[in-house]
Order: structure tokens, then sequence, then C-alpha cells
């Protein structure tokens, strides 16, 4: 399978209220390919970037924001734009 | 309960929050390559390894390139040729005799000033070369928390806050190896799909949740190679922070050593690893608790080493090194994660040289 690398985005919204969530910190726990270990803290509209991984790919993102940890496993093309519920 | 894990039958299959964690151990037919670098890795098993360093003589064979589309050549050594974004903070003149052809730089451990260092030596481990040794800190689990930090060498490893050219954060760890240079990954210096070099990156040594007990630091000025900017190149994944002449953590929290070590003295070393993960240190503020382990490489590639200590997100750019009495080497650069083993960039002499000159920069 041909794979590239790209960094990829993801916005990250309350599932409730439909807000974006800010200061929230995203990470890659496993995945497909190897990736780089550094982690990505998500802007006032609930942007982050998972930077230059190779797609497509799954990869299981760790989030953790407040005082809460979720484990969200997703399958990313390239064109994937990832919107998380929290 | 103690839950095994279904792969290797390790004991770390969850961590304190029961929460899964990478597999720490696994088969290495599992491994498929990664990339050049790693078809053939070299393992522990083996009972006679090659010695693959730059500058080992080797046959040469006429060989021609496949004409693929958006590759790049550089002539033999240029992926190592240094890049910066400006060198405003430092002394411009770097000469050939900032590029020592040694292979060990010893570091320097300030005076303690009423710190009890908490590392230990294990009581032995004589198939160590040179009594290479682990730092030990009690604890169950596999990643251990390092607190307080003002000890060294923990005093000297760095919590990064990265501001990338298009205002994304990004967490990331660095080392000191002198006053007021932090070596840390290339992609923490470097990233390529968010301007390239960053806007800033605030340098804290030594961070401890809310304690900052040397401050914290401002860099602007940073240094890679082209493997990397350019070419994008895994093997190649390293660079510096040069602060500012007024900034000067080094000069409190002492520096890493670092060295270039052959295949065997890798394989049979303990290679210490500590950074700032990005899971820990729940409730907020992620990410400012420093954590370690320790463990033997599980095998090494001419520029990449492998090993299966956890690391999360945030320790990109952590100093994988050895300890050898009470001197600490670097020998690695931490900067991937992958399920079939985690890894660093390799200092081998071209790394070397970089890092000795960068160091020159910062003192």
């Amino acid at each position: 399978m041909t794979t590239t690398t790209k960094s990829v985005r993801g916005v990250l919204y309350k599932a409730a209220t439909g807000q974006p969530v800010e200061g929230a910190m995203v990470m890659i726990a496993e995945g497909t390919y190897e990736h780089q270990d550094i982690a990505a803290q998500s802007d006032a509209q609930g942007g982050f970037y998972l930077p230059e991984i190779q797609v497509p790919g799954t990869y299981t993102l760790l989030i953790n924001y407040n005082d809460q940890s979720r484990r969200i496993t997703v399958n990313i093309t390239s064109d994937s734009v990832l919107r998380i519920p929290l | 309960m103690i839950l095994l894990c279904p792969v290797c039958f390790c004991t770390h299959y969850k961590n304190q929050k029961n929460e899964f964690m990478k597999p720490k151990s696994f088969s290495e037919t599992l491994r498929p390559p990664k990339n050049g670098n790693d078809k053939n890795p070299l393992v522990p098993q083996s009972s006679s390894l090659l010695e693959t360093l730059p500058g080992a003589s080797l046959q040469e064979t006429e060989t021609e390139i496949e004409q693929v589309e958006g590759i790049q050549l550089t002539k033999p050594g240029e992926a190592d040729r240094e890049l910066f974004n400006k060198l405003n903070t430092e002394i411009e003149t770097e000469t050939e005799s900032a590029y020592e052809q040694v292979m060990e730089e010893p570091g320097t451990e300030v005076a303690e000033e009423g710190v009890f260092a908490r590392d230990v030596f294990f009581a032995s481990y004589p198939e160590l070369l040179e009594k290479s040794m682990a730092e030990i800190i009690f604890g169950t689990d596999n990643r251990v928390r390092i607190t307080p930090t003002t000890s060294f060498p923990w005093r000297a490893i760095c919590a990064l806050r990265i501001k990338a050219q298009d205002n994304s954060l990004w967490y990331g760890t660095g080392w000191l190896v002198a006053p007021r240079t932090v070596i840390t990954a290339g992609h923490c210096v470097f990233l390529h799909a968010h301007g390239g070099w960053p806007k800033s990156i605030e340098v804290i040594p030594g961070m401890d949740d809310n304690l900052r007990p040397y401050k914290s630091y401002i860099g602007t000025s940073f240094r890679s190679v082209v493997g990397w900017v350019n070419g994008k190149k895994r093997e190649y994944d390293y660079g510096a922070i040069i602060l500012p002449r007024d900034s000067r953590p080094g000069d409190k929290t002492g520096v890493f050593g670092f060295a270039a070590k052959d295949n065997q003295y890798l394989l049979s070393a303990y290679l210490n690893l500590s950074g700032y993960p990005g899971d820990k240190g729940l409730p907020l503020p992620l990410g400012d608790q420093q954590y370690f382990m320790a463990q033997k490489a599980k095998s090494v590639a001419p520029r990449v080493i492998y090993y299966e200590i956890d690391t999360m997100g945030g320790q990109s750019g952590s100093p994988v090194w050895v300890k050898v009495g009470n001197a600490r080497y670097a020998v690695g650069i931490h900067t991937n994660g992958h399920i079939t083993g985690n890894s660093a960039t390799r200092i081998v002499l071209p790394v070397f040289n970089n890092i000795q000159a960068w160091k020159n920069l910062g003192m």
C-alpha cells in the first residue's frame, strides 16, 4: 500500500455543547507506523495537528484535558480532518 | 491484580490508572522494516557484531540511482551539515577546531547544594562494558516520576514549550550540554508542516509540577542539519536551541556529556531515558512532570537505537544516556515511538561533531 507523510489536522469539541476544547494535550499512543513523540496542545478553536504521520494508517490517540483522559482509535487517510467530541 | 500482556507475558500491560500502555516487550519477528536504516538491525543475540560507524573502510561498488520524482541526493556527509535560523546569539566564527575527532565529551555536575542525589548503582553488572550502569530509582511502575528534580542529572533535563510559526503549540524535551545549549529532536526545532523554525521555544530545566527551580528561558536561535531540514530523514532528526547570552541555566544545573559508542557497547549498556511525557500530570497542567525509565537496547542500526523504554508524546528530544561511574554520556536523542520499539537518533561521529560545535556556541 502506498503511504504518504503529512500533518493531519483535528478539532476537539464538547459533545454536549459543540464548543471547542482549548488546552487539551493530544498525542499518539500507538499507531500503524512510527510516529514522532511530540505532543500537541489544542488551540482556542479546539484545533490540533498530528505531526508528520504516515497515512493511511490506524492510530490510537491519547487526549487529556481537565481531569479527563480519553483514548480514541481512528483510521486516518490522506484527506482526513478529525472531529472528535469529548 | 497483576495483568499479563498477552504478547510477551510481561507484567506492565496496564499502568497505575489501569489504562493500556504500549507493549514493552515483543517478538523481534513482529517488526516490519520501518525505513532503509532498519532492514537489518543488529540485535543482542549476535556474537560478532560489525562496526559500521562513519569513516569505516568500505569497498565501493559502481551503482546507479533510480530516477524517482522528488528524490534529493546529498553528497557524502552533506546530510549532517549544519543549518540554522539565525546567529544573533552566539559567536559566528565556527572553525575546524570545533570539530575535534574525539568520541567522548564529558559533562559537568555542578556542586550539589544540600540536595541528596537519588540515583544509586546496581550492585553489579559484570556483563556491561566499562561498567555502564542504569540510573535506579525505587518504585513499581516502569516509568518512575522524578521528584524533586533539583539533583543532577534530572535538573539538566528541560521541558520544552514550542510555539511554531503557525502559532500551533507543541510539547517536547531537551537537555543541556553547555550553559546555554539545549539538545533536542530535530522535529522540535524544525517543524516542516508548521512553518519550519519555530517562533520561540520556552526551555524549563528541571520542571516539577508548577515549580521551575531554575526559572525558564526563551530560545529563538535554532540548529539542525540538512538531513532533517531538507531531507526530513528520521536518521538525522536532531537539533539544538542556543539560548541568549544572558540565559545560562547550565551554569546551575550542570550539563550532560555525550559520546559516540560502538554497537557492542550500546547493546550491552543500560540506557537511561528521562523526559516530560504528555500523559502525566493530571489534573492540569500536563507534561510538567519528569518521568524516567532504563533498559537495555533492543537493537541498533547505523544511525538509530531501538529500545522498549516506555515513552509518550512530549518526550521527543529526551536524552538517552549511559552512566559510567559518576559520568553521564548521552548516546542518543529520543525521537520516535512505535509498537515494535521506540527509538532515538544515535550519536555517531557526525552527530557528535555537531553537538560539540553547538556546545561551543553555548559556552
